[in-house]
C-alpha cells in the first residue's frame, strides 16, 4: 500500500492565540517494501504527521491518499470514497507510545482479540489471529490466560503491539515502541518488527528518538524539523548529513561519529565499522 | 563514611487480594493510571540490598525492566520503607518518621515524565514549589530559585510557560525544582528515558556539572550505556538482589552475560570487543571513543 501526502499542512487551535503550526506543507509518499524511521526533536511534527497517516487526524488543508484513494481531501469525500475508506483504514495499524496503559481485557489472549473482533472476524479467527500475533511478539503461551496487569512491562509492550499486529496491517506504525525498555527489550521488539516487516514485504514505520536504532533496522530516514521533512532518503545516505542532524538536536550514531573522527567515512553499525578497521589494518 | 548504605534491605509491595470482582476491576482501574505496577504476587521486589554511596559520588543502577531499580529508588528519599533490612541516608535511618522530610530534603527525585513533574504555569513559580511548602520566606525562595535556573541554564526562561519547553528544557525545570532545596543527593529515574537526544544530552550534562561543581551525589537508573561510561560505579540489578557491582570498566568487561541481565555493550566498547575477538591485539578495557582511536593510532607506528 502506498499513502501519499500532498501540500498537507497541520494547525493545532487555528485562528486562536495559541495556533500552532505542527506540519507545515508536507509532501510525502510513504510505503511499499520498507523500514522506515521518522526521526525528529520533540516538538518538531511526528505524532501529528503519523497521526494523519493513519486517520485519527484530518489535515488542516491538503489530500492523503491510500493506493490513489484520498482518505482526505478538500471538499468532501464522495459515498464510494467513504466506504472504501472504512476497509483501508483497517490495513493502517497504529501504536501509540506506552502502548501498554492501553491494555483492559480481562486476559492478554482476549485484549489482543480486540481489534479482529472489531474488523467483524468469527470467534474461531479471532483467535487464530490472536494467537499468531502473539507468538510473532514472542510471548510464551504460558501468559496468555493472565490478566495483562501480572506481567512484565516488557511483556505488556508486545502484547499491546500483538494487539494490532493481530490486524495484519499493511502498514504499521509505531510511536516510540521501544522507549523505557531495558536493552534486551529493545532488541526483542525491533527485531520482531524487523521479521514481520521482510516477510510480509509490508510497511513498517517507526518513530523513535535513538539514532542507533534507526540506522541498525531502517532503511529509509525521514528526518522532520520544525513541523517540515527536512531529510528524506536512504538510511545511508541520511546519516552522512551529520552537520545538519547535529543542528536539529539530532545526530548520528556514536559509530559513526567514530569512524568518521578516524578517517573512515559513515559506518551504520559496529559490525560495519569493525569490518572498516579490520581492512585498513588488513587483519 | 558512606553518604548512603543500604544492609541487606528486603521489600515485598502488599498484597492485594483480587479474589473479588469489584475489587480486581477497580484495581486495574487504578493500575492503569499508575506508572509503576504493583507487584501483586508477595514475592519480594527486593532481596537483601546491600550498597554503599560516598558522598560526591556518581553512580549508576542498570538492569532489566522490573529488576528492582525503582523500588530501591523510592527507598532512597522514604517513598518506600524496607520491610527487612536498614536503610541509612546521611546517617539517619529512613524508618525514622520524625526524620522523614529531612531526608526528603536529603535526597531529591527526578522521575521519568516531564510533563508529569511539572506544576507551576511559570517556570520560576514551579521551581519555588518545594521551598512554598516549606514556608521559606519569599525573598530567599526568589535567590534559591534564581540560583537553581542558573545551576540548570535555564535562568533566561525563568519567566516563560513550561507548556513550551522541549522535554530536556522541562527535565531540567524538574532538576532545578529539586535543587532548590538544596539537596546532597538527587535520584535519577530514567528522566531522560523520553527525551530526544538532544534532551538526553542537555540532561546528563547538566547533572554532571552539578555533581563536579557542587559535589552533590547523582545516582542515575538508566537504560542508555552510554549514560555510564563516566560513572564512578555501578550496580546492576537483577530479580530483586544486586548481580554485579563495580566500575563502568568492570562491569562492560564481563561480556556476553551481560545480555541477560538487561545491559547491552556501549557502542565504542562492543567495537573494540569485535575487533579483538576478530585478532586484533586492544586493551580490553576501552569504553571511551578517545581511548580507541589513541589505542588504533598506537597500532599504525
Amino acid at each position: 500500500m502506498i499513502i501519499r501526502l500532498e501540500n498537507v499542512n497541520y494547525i493545532y487551535n487555528p485562528g486562536t492565540a495559541e495556533e500552532v503550526k505542527a506540519i507545515s506543507d508536507v509532501n510525502l509518499e510513504l510505503g511499499g517494501d520498507s523500514f522506515t524511521a521518522i526521526i525528529g526533536s520533540t516538538g518538531s511534527g511526528k505524532s501529528t504527521l503519523i497521526q494523519m497517516l493513519n486517520g485519527l487526524l484530518e489535515p488542516s488543508s491538503g489530500s492523503i491518499t491510500y493506493d490513489g484513494v484520498p482518505i482526505y481531501k478538500e471538499g468532501k469525500l464522495t459515498k464510494e470514497e467513504k466506504k472504501a475508506l472504512r476497509t483501508l483504514r483497517c490495513r493502517v495499524g497504529l501504536v501509540f507510545q506506552y502502548p501498554e496503559y492501553q491494555l483492559f481485557e480481562e486476559n492478554v489472549l482476549k485484549d489482543v482479540c480486540y481489534g479482529p473482533k472489531n474488523l467483524g472476524f468469527s470467534k474461531e479467527e479471532q483467535e487464530e489471529k490472536a494467537r499468531a500475533a502473539l507468538s510473532a511478539v514472542g510471548l510464551s503461551e504460558s501468559l496468555y490466560d493472565k490478566s495483562p496487569f501480572e506481567i512484565s512491562g516488557g511483556e505488556k509492550r508486545r502484547v499491546a503491539i500483538a494487539g494490532v499486529l493481530a490486524m495484519e496491517p499493511e502498514v504499521l506504525i509505531l510511536d516510540e515502541p521501544t522507549a523505557g525498555l531495558d536493552p534486551l527489550g529493545k532488541s526483542q521488539i525491533l527485531e520482531l518488527l524487523k521479521k514481520y516487516q521482510q516477510e510480509r514485504h509490508v510497511t513498517v514505520i517507526l518513530v523513535s528518538h535513538s539514532m542507533e536504532e534507526v540506522a541498525q533496522y531502517a532503511d529509509r530516514v525521514i528526518a522532520l524539523y520544525k513541523a517540515k521533512v527536512v531529510l528524506d532518503g536512504s538510511t545511508r545516505e541520511v546519516f552522512s548529513h551529520r552537520k545538519e542532524l547535529e543542528e536539529i538536536g539530532l545526530g548520528v550514531p556514536e559509530v559513526c561519529a567514530f569512524t568518521q573522527s578516524i578517517g573512515l567515512g559513515d559506518t551504520l553499525t559496529v559490525e560495519e565499522a569493525a569490518e572498516k578497521i579490520l581492512q585498513m589494518y588488513k587483519l | 563514611m558512606s553518604f548512603i548504605k543500604a544492609d541487606k534491605i528486603s521489600y515485598s509491595y502488599p498484597v492485594i487480594d483480587d479474589t473479588d470482582e469489584f475489587d480486581s476491576k477497580k484495581k486495574k482501574e487504578e493500575e492503569t493510571t499508575q506508572p509503576e505496577p504493583k507487584k501483586s504476587r508477595g514475592e519480594n521486589a527486593l532481596k537483601e540490598v546491600s550498597m554503599e554511596v560516598r558522598q560526591g559520588q556518581f553512580l549508576c543502577i542498570l538492569g532489566r525492566n522490573g529488576s528492582g531499580k525503582s523500588t530501591f529508588a523510592k527507598h532512597l528519599n522514604a517513598l518506600l520503607m524496607p520491610s527487612e533490612g536498614t536503610l541509612w541516608v546521611d546517617d539517619i535511618d529512613t524508618k525514622a518518621e520524625d526524620q522523614i522530610w529531612t531526608i526528603r530534603k536529603t535526597v531529591g527525585m527526578v522521575f521519568q515524565n516531564p510533563d508529569n513533574q511539572i506544576i507551576g504555569s511559570v517556570v520560576d513559580e514551579d521551581v519555588a514549589f518545594g521551598l512554598e511548602n516549606l514556608g521559606v520566606p519569599s525573598e530567599e525562595i526568589q535567590k534559591e530559585v534564581a540560583s537553581a535556573l542558573e545551576g540548570v541554564g535555564m535562568s533566561e526562561f525563568a519567566k516563560h510557560s513550561p507548556n513550551k519547553l522541549s522535554g530536556g528544557q522541562k527535565q531540567r525545570v524538574a532538576v532545578a525544582g529539586v535543587l532548590a532545596m538544596r539537596p546532597k543527593c538527587i535520584v535519577l529515574d530514567e528522566s531522560t528515558a523520553m527525551l530526544d537526544p538532544r534532551g538526553r544530552r542537555e540532561v546528563m550534562e547538566t547533572v554532571k556539572k552539578l555533581n563536579k561543581e557542587l559535589g552533590i551525589t547523582i545516582i542515575s537508573i538508566t537504560h542508555f550505556m552510554e549514560e555510564t561510561l563516566d560513572a564512578d560505579y555501578i550496580y546492576v540489578m537483577h530479580k530483586g538482589a544486586v548481580a554485579l557491582q563495580g566500575t563502568p570498566k568492570e562491569i562492560f568487561s564481563r561480556g556476553t552475560e551481560l545480555y541477560a541481565l538487561g545491559l547491552w555493550f556501549p557502542q565504542i566498547y562492543h567495537l573494540a570487543y569485535i575487533l579483538r575477538e576478530k585478532g586484533m591485539d586492544l586493551p580490553d578495557d576501552i569504553i571511551h571513543a578517545a581511548e580507541l582511536k589513541e589505542a588504533l593510532e598506537q597500532k599504525k607506528k
